[in-house]
């Protein structure tokens, strides 16, 4: 919140920064948040352009007057002197003169339609109002013209070409009470072809400049209408059709959209119907009822084929079915702890002789299981049953292979369960959001007199600092409206615009007052340091609606209002997803008297790594809870150890704190339910006395598996660190191509430094340097090694779509960033302390306060040289000089240790 | 700063003198205050305007009212703001009255062709950049109210601070202070659209 107060501050003081205005605690002030905003320092670079054009456009010439001393004296002599009172002469001259510029449009849009001929003269024999012939006509009398005005042409029109003569005409103009005629440069007095030409010109040009003139407002529509409603009624749209062009209004009809049913797909191709497939697969199930039943076999292909091939394929299913791979009787003990499934097939495959693999969509997950020699088809058939997946038998009998994958209703059951979250999620926030329905329709005023008491103050302090607006809003959402909220788009009003009908006028009465205590505190900032104040309130508003999802499995009613510069954004309402709420004791309540679990526990957990605060960067919540750490596995492994009960779970690399897992419990059901709880974990248990299994399941797995980076990667950097000491450039670049959920996560940065020892993990992680690592691995090996190189990686060879990407990061996607033409010069190239400094000395680049990694882009354009963008994982600064920087900008400083 | 200030300081004086004199009907005394004026009122009321022989005019103008209301001149005035002043009143004015009237921005050939006139002919990729910048400051203000135009002029061409923006448009420092703000706004958004339009 400072923060943003700090921002509308720095804002207002950014035009005086950037034209040296400031005094140099004033200025300090200003850099100091810069290198820490990169709003404000984005803000700061798009000002100084525009200035450094009027700077520019200061010191450039302009044509010169064509008018001087000698012509004003002629007039001072032959008008009134200096007037001891207020003269009002002029003021009527001007208006007399003013009135003339009709009169001489007129006559122009009467030249211009052809009717005037070159050289018509009007008559004007005031001589006393020497402003009038120069405000209306323009246009000088010549000495050989006594009392007669020339009009060759709208010369304050002029078209290009009008100051070739500019020279000789500002040297003639020495006769008193007159002035020289400006002839049409292209006409010698006034040529209609010229004008006609001009007219031409004056339409193509405005047509040209009608684009520039619109303002970014009337370019990307904000308001709600525009914001809100056109999406939404995209998306119904292209939902309001479902199959055989029925309405579709349920999720499961819009599934069925997006994924055709393979039977009606189909259907255009075979000779059977639709019914006949469908009568074939139910007769297979049922005729089929032997073999290894957790084995998927798949269907004969039948298609466009006649009644005896269907006889065959089903004769055929039919044995196939009915076999059971004896190969699968065999007993296997196993002991895998936190391996992906591919490391699991591939120690199946070793151990047994029998080819297994997993494919892509479950390769990487993890899983945890330890067990005595049991039948391989019972691990199997488990492993099927408890992660939702399906083994796929495939090859010849007496060689078959097994290939483990998750089918498409399995993934769509989990994407279904976030759907319900959500569901719950909404209907939770509309339920904690009735808490401010009491305040609706009240003013600022009205909600600033209630008394804060311990029951309304959270109510009370957001309705106050912003939420005002967006509870009115809140409530009177339109069904669209409310369709676009949950699609994650914003609803934006434009409440000095026509969106402020939408709220009941006492709402907005008085709203400006959300912001006083923010201007109060610039008015007492500028009045300590010699500032102009502020001026009493703001003069523009907006406001803004959102359902946040940033977080997975979470939910928050964000309603923003800023007065043009600066936001208030309270959070409304938060929801959690149910899966984080873990209550075994309630869930396995049956298994309360399970006889194989009455018997006490007592667990004391070794550490088997320790997360400590990394040096670079600090700057979000990761290492809240740093110190020693063990991992579900590790759990898992001892839970086994202590009971003897075969164990079977997922696994994500989500760290534990050993002391809040250690404890003794009085029978292993008491002790499950506390370990499930602490870590998050479903648990149950099937089978029992020695055939029993004691099942993990993590809450929230649905959404960890997006988050969970494959360990066979992080085991690589692993030893490449290693191997080098450090992770290199290369390295990064790899790591910064993950997919956003993945680096997102916190969970996972913590396990890839504390499990991993990856301890430059934020470098490519932090969202900050994201774009710019994912712009490294567009690369080739021969360009990224240009750009680590001291002469980094030149603009020209880069292509076109890389150009345009360089362009976005060098200026922070500034839309009014130079076009790619414009570029002269530049290059690209990143500096990085750790190359040669292993992190735990420290190490930073001077010109951004420790930062170990630098990405520096350097261009020229016609208008600006050699600005440059430095962009470290702490922050950023765009629009830069060569001479801005220090001389050792660039030179490792010793950094800060913190550990 | 400090040295800028000295210097006004002692124009002040110099300029008391001069209007005391023009007071006494000295029109030559008048002319030495044209002479120190006349450009930069004529490139304020240039990039006000947008044309050449408007701003001439109004130039014109200003210097023509300000001799006939010198007797009226207050002394601890600032005879450049004064001007100023007037100039920008009479800029505005024409402005209002120009709004009903299709105007067109001056062409970048034509300064182009001016500036290859100037001094600096020898370095067409000078000439090219100054006329450049010339049209473009032109273009990005002729779209901008008068009143926002006015302030960027006087900010960022003409160089006034706050307090002297504040006794040329006649109000309190801080009204000026927020006028020049919100120009400044939208002078950068309107920078910002000519040169991505320029690519």
């Amino acid at each position: 919140m400072f923060k943003v107060f700090e921002c509308r501050s720095i804002r207002a003081a950014l035009p005086d920064y950037v034209t040296h205005r400031l005094t140099s605690n004033e200025k300090d002030r200003v850099e100091r948040h810069l290198a820490s905003c990169l709003k404000c320092a984005e803000l700061r670079r798009s000002t100084a352009t525009a200035v450094d054009l009027a700077k520019e456009a200061r010191e450039a010439p302009i044509p010169p007057s064509l008018t001087g001393w000698s012509d004003l004296r002629a007039q001072l002599n032959s008008g009134p002197g200096p007037a001891a009172g207020r003269n009002r002469a002029p003021v009527l001259v001007y208006a007399v003169a003013c009135t003339l510029v009709g009169a001489f449009a007129l006559i122009v849009a009467l030249s211009l339609s052809g009717r005037r001929q070159p050289g018509m003269t009007v008559r004007n024999d005031d001589k006393t109002l020497p402003a009038i012939k120069q405000a209306t006509t323009g246009r000088h009398q010549s000495a050989s013209d006594g009392g007669q005005i020339q009009i060759p042409a709208p010369h304050h029109k002029a078209p290009p070409g009008s100051f070739a003569n500019v020279p000789s005409l500002h040297g003639a103009a020495e006769n008193a009470n007159s002035r020289p005629l400006r002839p049409h440069p292209n006409s010698g007095g006034g040529g209609l072809p010229a004008e006609a030409g001009q007219q031409a010109g004056v339409e193509k040009s405005l047509a040209e400049v009608a684009p520039h003139t619109q303002t970014p407002e009337q370019i990307v529509p904000d308001t709600a209408q525009n914001a809100g409603k056109l999406p939404a009624q995209k998306i119904q749209s292209a939902s309001s059709q479902g199959r055989n062009g029925r309405p579709a209004n349920r999720l499961d009809d819009e599934l069925a959209y997006l994924n055709p049913d393979p039977e009606t797909s189909l259907t255009p191709w075979v000779s059977r119907q639709p019914d006949d497939i469908r009568r074939i697969e139910v007769e297979l199930q049922q005729q089929v009822k032997s073999g290894d039943k957790f084995v998927t076999i798949p269907l004969p292909q039948i298609a466009g084929q006649g009644p005896a091939a269907v006889k065959a394929a089903v004769e055929s299913q039919r044995k196939e079915a009915e076999i059971v791979d004896a190969r699968l009787v065999r007993t296997i003990g196993l002991r895998i702890k936190g391996r992906s499934f591919a490391d699991l097939c591939d120690h199946l495959s070793d151990t047994t002789g029998i080819r297994f693999a997993a494919n892509r969509r479950v390769a990487d997950d993890k899983v945890t299981l330890f067990c005595r020699p049991r039948p391989l088809r019972e691990i199997m058939r488990l492993i099927a049953q408890h992660f939702g997946f399906a083994w796929i038998r495939k090859g010849e009998e007496g060689s078959y292979e097994y290939e483990l994958t998750q089918t498409l209703r399995s993934q769509l059951l989990e994407e279904g369960l976030k759907e319900k979250d959500q569901e719950e999620m909404l209907l939770t926030i509309d339920r904690d959001m009735e808490r401010f329905r009491k305040y609706r329709g009240m003013s600022f005023e009205q909600i600033n007199a209630i008394k804060m008491t311990r029951d309304n103050f959270r109510e009370l302090s957001q309705l106050r600092m912003g939420g005002i607006v967006a509870i009115n809003l809140f409530f009177g959402l339109s069904q669209s409206e409310m369709a676009t909220l949950r699609t994650g788009q914003p609803l934006k009003l434009n409440l000095m615009g026509r969106d402020a009908s939408i709220l009941p006028p006492t709402v907005l009465k008085g709203v400006e007052h959300t912001f006083d205590e923010t201007y109060d505190r610039e008015r007492k900032w500028a009045a300590e340091h010699g500032q102009a104040h502020t001026p009493e309130s703001p003069h523009r508003y907006g406001a803004s609606l959102q359902f946040d999802r940033s977080v997975p499995g979470e939910i928050t009613l964000k309603g923003e209002l800023t007065d043009g510069l600066t936001g208030l954004v309270p959070s409304l309402a938060v929801a959690k997803s149910p899966a984080f709420k873990i209550q075994n004791a309630q869930t396995n309540s049956k298994l309360a008297k399970d006889p194989d679990l009455q018997r006490p526990i007592s667990l004391k957990l070794e550490p088997t790594c320790t997360l400590d605060k990394s040096s670079y960067p600090d700057t979000d919540g990761v290492y809240i809870g740093a110190g020693p750490k063990v991992t579900t596995a590790d759990v898992m492994e001892r839970l086994f150890t202590e009971t003897g009960v075969d164990i079977i779970s997922d696994c994500f690399s989500h760290l534990q704190s050993p002391a809040s897992l250690n404890g003794q419990d009085q029978t292993l059901f008491a002790g499950l339910n506390r370990l499930g709880d602490e870590m998050r974990m479903r648990w149950t248990k099937t089978g029992s006395g020695a055939e029993a299994w004691l099942q993990f399941r993590t809450g929230t797995f649905y959404y960890d598996r997006p988050q969970e980076i494959p360990a066979r990667l992080l085991e690589r950097w692993k030893s490449l660190r290693k191997r080098q000491g450090v992770l290199s450039l290369d390295d990064l670049t790899e790591i910064g191509q993950l997919p956003d959920a993945q680096l997102d996560s916190v969970w996972m940065a913590d396990a890839a430094i504390a499990q991993y020892g990856l301890d430059e993990w934020q470098m490519g992680r932090i969202a900050q340097l994201r774009p710019h690592w994912r712009f490294l691995g567009k690369l080739n090996d021969a360009q990224r090694k240009a750009v680590w190189s001291d002469k980094g990686l030149a603009y020209g060879e880069l292509s076109a779509d890389l150009q345009n990407q360089f362009l976005s990061l060098a200026f922070d996607n500034d839309p009014d960033r130079p076009g790619r033409r414009q570029i002269r010069s530049g290059n690209v190239r990143v500096l990085y302390a750790f190359q040669t400094h292993p992190l735990h000395y420290g190490g930073s680049y001077s010109v951004l306060i420790s930062n170990p990694l630098l990405f520096v882009y350097t261009n020229s354009t016609e208008a600006r040289k050699d600005r440059m963008a430095i962009v470290g994982p702490f922050n950023g600064i765009y629009g830069m000089s060569p001479e801005m920087l220090k001389p050792d900008a660039f030179e490792i400083q010793p950094g800060l240790d913190r550990r | 700063m400090l040295a800028h200030a000295a210097m006004e300081a002692g124009m002040a004086e110099t300029d008391a003198q001069l209007i005391a004199d023009c007071r006494s009907g000295d029109v030559e005394a008048f002319g030495r205050i044209y002479s120190r004026y006349e450009q930069a009122i004529y490139r304020h009321a240039f990039y006000l305007l947008g044309q050449r022989e408007d701003a001439d005019d109004v130039k014109q103008e200003t210097f023509i009212r300000a001799y006939r209301s010198v007797a009226s001149f207050r002394n601890d005035y600032n005879i450049r703001s004064w001007l100023y002043k007037i100039c920008s009143n009479l800029c505005c004015d024409l402005l209002r009255r120009r709004r009903s009237q299709p105007q067109i921005p001056m062409q970048s050939e034509d300064i182009e062709r001016f500036v290859a006139g100037e001094a600096q002919a020898n370095d067409p990729v000078r000439i090219a950049e100054r006329s450049d910048t010339v049209a473009a400051v032109l273009q990005v203000l002729q779209g901008m109210p008068v009143q926002q135009r006015q302030a960027i002029t006087l900010y960022l061409i003409d160089g006034f601070d706050y307090t002297q923006i504040a006794e040329i448009l006649g109000c309190a420092r801080g009204s000026a202070k927020m006028r020049v703000l919100r120009a400044i706004d939208q002078y950068r958004e309107r920078v910002a659209s000519y040169l991505r339009e320029k690519e």
